[in-house]
């Protein structure tokens, strides 16, 4: 069973100048099966840590480890740590003009699962996949994200993931601009993904990211960590999150942030 | 039915013939003709191979060219009967033949083209023949005519003369495929007649050995619309300067490239559209990828708008995708305009190299940073190969960009 | 339009033959006391004579006549604006206008008081709002003041001469190291037979709060005008310097070609604005470069109203990593103007970074080129350049180019160019008239509108000057 392991993770960010460091030590082990739920003000390092657990190269770590099953997540490329099972539902995704959808999806799926997917089998996985997610089907052949909506965007997101099937998967403010009924097809995916995912014997791991509670009536989580100043500044159960959304975060940073 | 002919004079060159006056409304055996608008960038139009002097390179319009690598194209090559062969399938409907002597010559600058550079006018000067491609008036020519220039010899210097003629509201395709090894002018002239659609691809696929300096003239009838798509790849040295006008209002012009140059290799387009009669239309956009030492790319564009063009809508682009160190891309899109009456003139240019954001995108999915690069490079063609509009081009185009993707280990 | 005072009947009758006048605000002229009597043309003789003038050290005159020979080898470019109707035979190079540089405002003579009046250099000055006045009439400077806060940071704001005597060894290490005399036949004159400009050396850390001003004028019928700047800018140290030019009408045709030469050091920053309003009769033929070092930034921003042909691509050289270079630009082309004027940024460096903004305006047949150079050299990685031409037609005569060249040897940059070209459209003028505006009043604000983004960059009497000028440029714009 996956465990993702994050012990002492130090990380700086390297503009054109400087260099400042933003995780500061983050302590966090994420077992298979498992929904972690990250809270935090904004600036606080949130995306920092889910950009580092992919290997952006904006982002430098400057000490610590991260292990996927034993393995050594930051001594691989970009596409080693998807190949080896982690996946990132990114909060701005890219448009990349030209590059069809369809082609992309396929390459990827290609890339992941060492082999291509049978042509026939795979278009059917893809157009349920696509059906459940409320997508249309013509953004199969425009190229990747380009004029997407917010929402479309997110849901093309947690398309991937479930056509790449990782081990842990990392949703970066995946909640972040959609309207309620865009949360709840998107909330309802990834938990389609979970109890499939469960049912194959190989229970997804989740961390979620997110600034709102509101996420989190919809994908219940397991544990809640309030993330302050680059580090998780406290840990507990779904309790810590009704807490939030009664007091905000001035209980962890000492000033009155707008939840 | 498939016919091949020599594309070079069969019965050596036949030099000023009073055929070949009659052609051109020449004034004492030579017609100058200038833009008229004051500009480093537009030379003097003449049938007079001593109206254009040997560039230099000072010369404003051979700046970027490497000259030493033309073989003398550019100055006084000896043009000799050589090996270039044109191929082609006949189809219903359309005339394809190789017009030689008089009745050659005759055809040359039927597009109302005079010579701007002296390796064209050297070219109309020496070689009488021409391959016609006649789509009759009114007719509608649904399968595209493929002709074939096919290259034999680079030791020698060559020069071939094409003439496109669309009559009054006829519709066609046509691809000129050039392959092969060669040493030569190129001239092609494109007439669409009014009301007439043409959609013309020009795929240059050379072997690595040619030198080729091609002149399109397109001139485009009232209401015409005429879609030019130039493609080139192979070669070591292809320079292509379009020029284009419009004989009444209403024309609308789309042309679309795209170049792939490979470590030594040098190609340039220049492009001239002139804006003369009022509401035309042009849209240009090209794209060019560059990799290894010494690849080398120059686009100029040019547009001038003439203060009688009024209601002219304008568009140029340039975007070169740099995929190496040690290439070097050139893009000037100019803009010459002397009315504000006009529905728009813009351009833009850009050159980098991959966005990491979109690497980093497509890595995060476990694909690997060479064929992300080659996902990339794909979808930067795919704008241009999109509009291109003629399958079997496309299908040419798409298989050239992995092979030239494959040379980089792509 | 009021005479000036004390002009002689000779001078009337020769005002009233100046056809510009009328329509040209600061087209008055004085009495021509000092320009009569210097020489025509240009040799070496005249090279010596002005070195000799100034009491110059040896190499300076060694430069000069060097200078001389590289431009009369070099011929006139080809690829510009018309120049081939400047006489070189009938320009005077050198015109002295007082014997000595005066301190002080009253110590000036009327005749250059009243010039300077109708521009409006006391009032600056009372206003407190320059940092300093080095006023131009004709060749050397004659006025010459700077705050005593200035002075005391160490910062050097001279006229050029008084630099190359008070700072030998400054002024030979940097002069001519930016602009080499035989980069163009026109920094070869400029070489041969500078005068006058302004020297500024800016100390180590020292941010000048204000702007240091500059006025220059013509004023001598035919007399080339051929200043000479030199700006150091110490590492980490700031500085703005403002030049306005504006010059009275004559009938044959003046010569304007400066050279401006300016170091920035590591992490400083220097920005030159420029107004210029020649007459338009005015060759100006400007070259201005900087070497920018490791993280300095440069920004031009330069106006370009009047003269008869302008020539002018502020440059910035990035040499140092983190160099940043900025072009502004509006241009103004109205009857029988040709304003080719655009930038050239070198990026030498990696993540170096340009920016080049440039709106231009023609009307009554007058003719903007935008002319630029953006190259990126091989090892300048992760370099980015954007280029914005944006151009206004505002009557069916007149002319816009745009000649972007761009070279990029370097895989790792980002370098977009956009231009477009359009016309004010009737849809605006309607509705702005229909709530009360005269068409003139109309357009004008159009006008103001499209170079809004480089006027909120100008210093507010730059940003009215500006204004002002658009305003007397747009009259009788309309029919």
């Amino acid at each position: 069973m996956a465990k993702l392991e994050i012990s002492d993770l130090h990380v700086s960010v390297i503009t054109e100048d400087t260099s400042k460091e933003i995780l500061c030590g983050v302590n966090l082990t994420i077992d298979a099966g498992e929904t972690h739920a990250i809270m935090g003000p904004n600036g606080s390092g949130k995306s920092t840590l889910a950009y580092s657990l992919a290997g952006h190269p904006k982002y430098r770590v400057t000490s610590g480890t991260v292990l996927l099953d034993g393995a050594d997540v930051l001594s691989m490329t970009v596409d080693q740590r998807a190949r080896a099972g982690l996946f990132l539902a990114m909060q701005y995704p890219v448009e990349i003009p030209g590059v069809t959808t369809s082609n992309f999806l396929r390459t990827a799926a290609t890339a992941v699962r060492g082999q291509a997917p049978g042509v026939r089998q795979w278009l059917k996985e893809v157009k349920d996949e696509m059906e459940s997610l409320q997508m249309d089907p013509d953004f199969a052949q425009r190229s990747v994200n380009e004029g997407f909506s917010g929402g479309e965007k997110k849901r093309h997101e947690i398309l991937q993931m479930s056509l790449l099937k990782p081990k842990i998967a990392i949703l970066d403010e995946t909640d972040s601009g959609l309207d309620i009924d865009a949360l709840r097809v998107v909330s309802e995916g990834v938990n389609r993904y979970k109890a499939e995912s469960a049912a194959a014997g190989e229970a997804v791991g989740v961390l979620l990211i997110t600034h709102y509670t509101r996420i989190l009536r919809y994908i219940q989580p397991d544990f809640v960590h309030v993330f302050v100043a680059g580090q998780v500044a406290e840990s507990g159960g779904s309790e810590l999150a009704e807490e939030l959304e009664a007091d905000g975060y001035v209980r962890f940073t000492g000033q009155a942030v707008p939840a | 039915m498939t016919t091949t002919q020599i594309l070079n004079p069969t019965a050596g060159p036949t030099l000023g013939g009073p055929n070949g006056l009659a052609a051109h409304s020449h004034v004492g055996g030579r017609t100058v003709r200038t833009s008229g608008v004051a500009s480093h960038l537009h030379p003097v139009a003449s049938s007079d191979v001593a109206d254009h002097p040997v560039p230099t390179s000072k010369s404003e319009l051979w700046k970027f060219a490497p000259l030493r690598r033309l073989r003398g194209l550019h100055a006084d090559a000896e043009f000799t009967v050589g090996a270039l062969t044109a191929t082609w399938d006949a189809i219903d409907g359309v005339d394809v033949r190789v017009v030689s002597g008089a009745a050659g010559r005759a055809l040359k600058g039927a597009s109302d083209y005079l010579p701007t550079d002296r390796v064209t006018a050297r070219l109309m000067e020496y070689n009488p023949d021409t391959l016609l491609i006649d789509v009759p008036a009114d007719s509608t020519i649904t399968e595209p005519v493929v002709v074939t220039i096919d290259g034999a010899d680079a030791s020698i210097a060559e020069a071939a003369h094409v003439l496109i003629r669309l009559g009054d509201h006829a519709t066609a395709t046509v691809v000129l495929k050039e392959q092969g090894s060669a040493t030569v002018a190129h001239l092609v002239e494109i007439l669409a007649g009014d009301g007439a659609n043409l959609n013309m691809a020009t795929i240059a696929d050379w072997a690595a050995d040619t030198v080729q300096l091609a002149h399109h003239h397109i001139s485009v009838g009232r209401d015409a619309k005429v879609k030019h798509s130039l493609l080139t790849f192979g070669g070591d040295v292809v320079r292509t300067a379009v020029d284009v006008d419009y004989r009444g209002p209403g024309g609308d012009l789309e042309m679309l490239g795209l170049y792939f140059a490979d470590a030594g290799q040098y190609l340039e387009h220049r492009i001239f559209i002139d804006h003369t009669p009022p509401n035309c239309r042009s849209e240009v956009l090209y794209k060019g990828a560059l990799q290894g030492d010494h690849a080398r790319t120059a686009w100029v564009g040019d547009v001038l708008i003439r203060a009688m063009a009024e209601g002219t809508d304008s568009y140029e682009m340039n975007r070169n995708l740099l995929l190496t160190d040690g290439a070097r891309a050139d893009s000037v899109p100019n803009l010459e305009i002397e009315t504000g009456e006009i529905i728009k003139a813009a351009h833009a240019s850009a050159t980098g190299r991959y966005d990491d954001d979109h690497l980093f995108y497509l890595q995060s999915r476990g694909i690997t940073p060479e064929m992300a690069k080659r996902l990339v490079v794909r979808g930067f063609f795919h704008e241009v190969l999109n509009k291109v509009g003629i399958s079997s081009v496309i299908d040419h185009i798409s298989d050239t960009v992995e092979r030239e993707l494959a040379i980089s280990g792509m | 339009m009021t005479a000036a005072p004390e002009l002689s009947e000779a001078r009337l009758a020769q005002a009233e033959t100046i056809d510009a006048l009328s329509t040209y605000q600061f087209g008055w002229s004085d009495s021509d006391a000092a320009g009569t009597t210097a020489k025509r043309g240009l040799d070496e003789d005249v090279v010596r004579g002005i070195s000799h003038l100034k009491n110059e050290p040896e190499w300076m005159l060694e430069r000069r006549l060097k200078a001389l020979k590289l431009f009369e080898r070099q011929p006139l470019p080809t690829w510009g604006a018309d120049l081939s109707e400047i006489d070189f035979d009938n320009i005077k190079y050198f015109v002295r206008s007082t014997e000595q540089k005066v301190t002080s405002w009253e110590d000036l003579p009327d005749d250059i008081k009243y010039t300077y009046d109708r521009i409006g250099i006391p009032e600056a000055e009372k206003q407190q709002m320059i940092a300093g006045v080095s006023a131009q009439y004709e060749s050397e400077v004659v006025y010459n003041s700077i705050r005593e806060d200035l002075a005391q940071q160490g910062v050097v704001f001279l006229d050029t001469d008084s630099g190359l005597k008070e700072y030998p060894d400054l002024f030979e290490e940097y002069f001519g190291s930016v602009i080499p005399a035989g980069d163009n036949k026109f920094s070869a004159l400029n070489t041969a037979v500078w005068s006058g400009g302004s020297f500024v050396y800016v100390p180590k850390g020292v941010h000048v709060k204000i702007p240091l001003q500059a006025y220059f004028r013509i004023n001598t019928e035919n007399m080339g005008q051929f200043e000479r700047t030199l700006i150091i800018v110490d590492e980490d140290a700031y500085v703005h310097y403002v030049e306005g030019c504006t010059a009275p009408v004559y009938r044959s045709d003046s010569l304007h070609s400066a050279v401006v030469e300016i170091i920035v050091k590591k992490g400083a920053r220097c920005r030159y604005t420029t107004i210029q309003n020649w007459s338009t009769n005015v060759y100006n033929l400007v070259t201005k470069r900087t070497k920018a070092e490791e993280g300095a930034t440069m920004e031009w921003v330069d106006g370009n109203i009047g003269a008869k042909v302008t020539m002018k691509y502020p440059s910035v050289w990035m040499m140092g990593e983190h160099a940043k270079g900025s072009v502004l630009s509006v241009a103004f082309a109205g009857k029988g103007q040709h304003q080719d004027t655009g930038s050239k940024m070198l990026h030498l460096a990696p993540h170096t970074s340009s920016e080049i903004i440039s709106k231009s305006i023609s009307r009554e047949g007058g003719r903007s080129s935008y002319r630029g150079l953006v190259q990126v050299n091989p090892g300048a990685h992760h370099s980015r350049s954007t280029v914005k031409c944006d151009a206004l037609l505002v009557d069916t005569k007149s002319r816009s180019d745009t000649y972007p060249y761009v070279d990029i040897r370097e895989d790792d940059v980002t370098m977009g160019h956009e231009a477009t070209v359009s016309k004010s459209s009737d849809d605006q003028l309607y509705y702005l008239m229909s709530g009360g505006l005269t068409e003139e009043e109309a357009m004008a604000m159009i006008v103001r509108g499209f170079i809004e983004p480089i006027a909120k960059e100008l210093p507010m009497e730059y940003a009215l000057e500006l204004n002002r000028l658009i305003e007397m440029q747009m009259e009788g714009a309309v029919g």
